[in-house]
C-alpha cells in the first residue's frame, strides 16, 4: 500500500512537471494575450 | 460580503479546521503529522528541486536581460524607502521565527549531529551553523522573491488585480480553465495563508508566554497565561483592522525591526565579539561554497533518524516559506515598484540573507558559548524550546530588559503579522480590492484569531509546524505554475 501511494504521489509530479513544459511551449495567440493586459511601451 | 462564492469557500474551509481543532486539537495535529510524513517521503526530493529551481532561476533572471525590465510604468518610482522596505519584508517574513530559533535551531542541529558521533566539536558547530543559514537563506528568499516578483510584474507592469491567479489568465487568456484554476489557486492561497499566519500566532504566543514566565518569575502551569497573552493580543490587533494604519504599520514593523537589531547588536558586543566575527566569516565561507550543492541534497543513503531530521528541519523549512510565499510576496511585490528587476532580486536576496547569517551567527554562537561554558544547558531545545532565548538571555547582563525587549519585538511582529495578513486575505478573497471592506478585514481578523487559538491548543511548536505542513503542500505546484506564467510572460514580452 505504500508503494502504491508512493507511486501515485509522484506519478502526480511528473504529470505536473510535462504540463508546465507542454503550457510553457503552447505558443499563445498574441491578440488574447493583448486584450486581457495593458504594458508599457518601454523596457 | 456572502455572495461572494471564493470568500465563503474560504471561510467555510478555514472555520472547518478550526472546529476540528477546537473539539480535538491533538487528533489534528496528529492527522497533519500522519500524512505531512507520507508527503515529504514521496515528494522530499521535488520539494528540494524546487527550491533550488526558484534559486537558479532568481540569479538567471538578475543576470539576464530581463534583469533591465522594470517593475511599473517608465515613469513610477519605489513608493518605499529601502529600509523601510526591508523592514516590513522581514518583519512579515521571518519576524517571530528569528526571535523564536535564533539560539534553538544551530543548537538543536549541533545536539543532533553529535548524537550521529559523526563529527568532532569543532566540525560540527560550523555544521549545524551551516544547515541553519541553509534554512534561512537564500532557497528561503528566492521561494519568496520570485513568487513576490510574478506578483510585481503582473500588477504593476500588465496593471492586473494583485491577485495569484492573475498570471494565468493574462498569459492564457480569460477562458474556463484559467478562471477555474485561478479560483483554486486563489483559494489554496488564502488557505495556506491563514493557516501559516495561524501557525506564526501560536509561535509569536509561546516565544511571548515564555519571556513573560521569565520576567515575573511565573511558573507555567497549563494553557492561562498562553490564553491570556493571546486574548491581549487579539485586542491589539482588532483596533488597526478597523482603521487605515498603512503608515503606522510600516512604523511598528520599523520598530520590531529596530528592536531585534538593538539585541542582536547588544549580544555582539556585550558577548565574546572575536568569536562571534570568527563564527560568522567562517560560516559565510562556507555558505557561500556549499549552498547550492547542499540544495539538491536529499540524504538518500543515509539511516532512518537522518530522513527523520530532514524531514523535520529541511523539509518543513522549505514548506513554510512556500506556504508564506503569497502572503510576504504581496508585501515584497509592494516595495519593488519602480525597481528593476535585477534591483529587485539582489535586494530580496542578499540583504536578507547576510542579515539572517549574522543573526544566527550571533545568537548560534552565543549558545555554543553559553553551553560549552556550562551557562547554559543545551538540552534545553529538547525539553522546552520556546525557552532558549530567554534562558541565553539570562546568562548575560541587563537580562530584564533583553527579555523584556524580546517579549515586547515578538508581540509587535504578530501584530503586525495578523493586520498585513488580514488584509491581504481581504484582499484576495474580494477579487483584489485593494481597500477592501473593513468587515471582510475583521472577518479575517477573527478566523486567524481562532486557528491560532486551534494552534496554541494543539500545545508544541512541532505540531504547529505539522499543520502549517500540510496546508502548505499545494502551494509547491501553485508557485512552480506561477513561475512559468512569468518566464512566459517575459518570452512573450521579448519577442514582441
Amino acid at each position: 500500500m505504500e508503494n502504491l501511494i508512493d507511486t501515485v504521489m509522484n506519478i502526480w509530479i511528473f504529470a505536473f512537471i510535462g504540463l508546465m513544459i507542454w503550457l510553457y511551449c503552447r505558443e499563445e495567440s498574441d491578440t488574447e494575450e493583448k486584450e486581457t493586459s495593458r504594458q508599457p511601451d518601454e523596457v | 460580503m456572502f455572495r461572494n462564492p471564493l470568500l465563503v469557500t474560504a471561510l467555510c474551509l478555514t472555520v472547518a479546521v478550526s472546529i476540528w481543532g477546537l473539539m480535538d486539537a491533538q487528533a489534528l495535529a496528529e492527522f497533519a503529522a500522519r500524512t505531512v510524513s507520507v508527503i515529504l517521503r514521496s515528494r522530499g526530493w521535488f520539494i528540494m528541486l524546487t527550491a533550488s529551481a526558484m534559486l537558479i532561476i532568481s540569479i538567471w533572471l538578475a543576470l539576464s536581460r530581463f534583469g533591465d525590465i522594470k517593475l511599473g510604468q517608465p515613469e513610477d518610482e519605489p513608493e518605499f524607502s529601502t529600509f523601510s522596505g526591508m523592514a516590513m519584508m522581514f518583519a512579515a517574513g521571518m519576524g517571530v521565527g528569528l526571535l523564536f530559533y535564533g539560539a534553538a535551531e544551530p543548537i538543536s542541529h549541533f545536539l543532533f549531529i553529535q548524537d550521529q558521533g559523526n563529527l568532532p566539536v569543532h566540525r560540527a558547530a560550523p555544521t549545524a551553523l551551516f544547515l541553519t543559514y541553509f534554512h534561512w537563506g537564500l532557497h528561503a528568499w528566492a521561494i519568496y522573491g520570485l513568487t513576490a516578483l510574478v506578483i510585481a510584474y503582473f500588477t504593476f507592469r500588465r496593471q492586473a488585480p494583485p491577485l495569484v491567479s492573475s498570471p494565468v489568465i493574462i498569459v492564457f487568456g480569460d477562458k474556463p480553465w484559467t478562471r477555474t484554476v485561478g479560483w483554486l489557486m486563489d483559494l489554496l492561497a488564502i488557505y495556506a495563508i491563514a493557516i501559516g499566519l495561524a501557525g506564526s500566532i501560536a509561535l509569536g504566543v509561546f516565544q511571548v508566554e515564555d519571556g513573560v514566565a521569565s520576567l515575573f518569575h511565573i511558573e507555567k502551569s497549563g494553557m492561562g497565561l498562553g490564553l491570556a497573552i493571546f486574548v491581549v493580543l487579539c485586542l491589539a490587533y482588532i483596533l488597526p483592522l478597523m482603521v487605515d494604519l498603512s503608515k503606522g504599520m510600516a512604523t511598528l514593523s520599523n520598530t520590531a525591526i529596530l528592536i531585534a537589531i538593538s539585541l542582536m547588536v547588544f549580544v555582539l558586543l556585550v558577548g565574546p565579539t572575536h568569536l562571534f566575527m570568527q563564527n560568522i566569516v567562517e560560516g559565510f565561507g562556507e555558505y557561500i561554497t556549499n549552498v547550492l550543492p547542499h540544495g539538491f541534497r536529499t540524504y538518500t543513503f543515509f539511516d532512518e533518524s537522518v530522513g527523520q531530521w530532514f524531514s523535520a528541519w529541511t523539509l518543513n523549512y522549505m514548506l513554510w516559506w512556500l506556504a508564506w510565499a503569497p502572503f510576504v510576496g504581496v508585501f515584497i511585490a509592494r516595495i519593488s515598484k519602480g525597481r528593476t528587476i535585477r534591483e529587485f532580486i539582489l535586494g530580496v536576496l542578499l540583504a536578507p540573507t547576510m542579515f539572517s547569517i549574522f543573526w544566527f551567527g550571533i545568537f548560534g554562537g552565543m549558545g555554543f558559548y553559553q553551553g560549552a561554558a556550562n551557562q547554559l544547558d543545551p538540552m534545553v531545545v529538547q525539553t522546552d524550546i520556546n525557552r532558549t532565548t530567554f534562558l541565553l538571555l539570562e546568562t548575560m547582563p541587563l537580562s530584564k530588559l533583553t527579555i523584556a525587549a524580546t517579549v515586547l519585538a515578538a508581540f509587535l511582529f504578530i501584530v503586525t503579522s495578523v493586520v498585513s495578513a488580514a488584509y491581504v486575505l481581504a484582499m484576495f478573497s474580494t477579487g483584489g480590492d485593494q481597500d477592501p471592506p473593513v468587515k471582510v478585514k475583521l472577518t479575517w481578523g477573527v478566523i486567524l484569531g481562532a486557528l491560532g487559538l486551534v494552534m496554541i491548543l494543539s500545545g508544541s511548536a512541532d505540531a504547529v509546524r505539522q499543520i502549517i505542513a500540510l496546508s502548505a503542500n499545494p502551494f509547491v505546484f501553485i508557485v512552480l505554475f506561477l513561475v512559468m506564467c512569468l518566464l512566459k510572460a517575459l518570452k512573450m514580452e521579448r519577442k514582441r
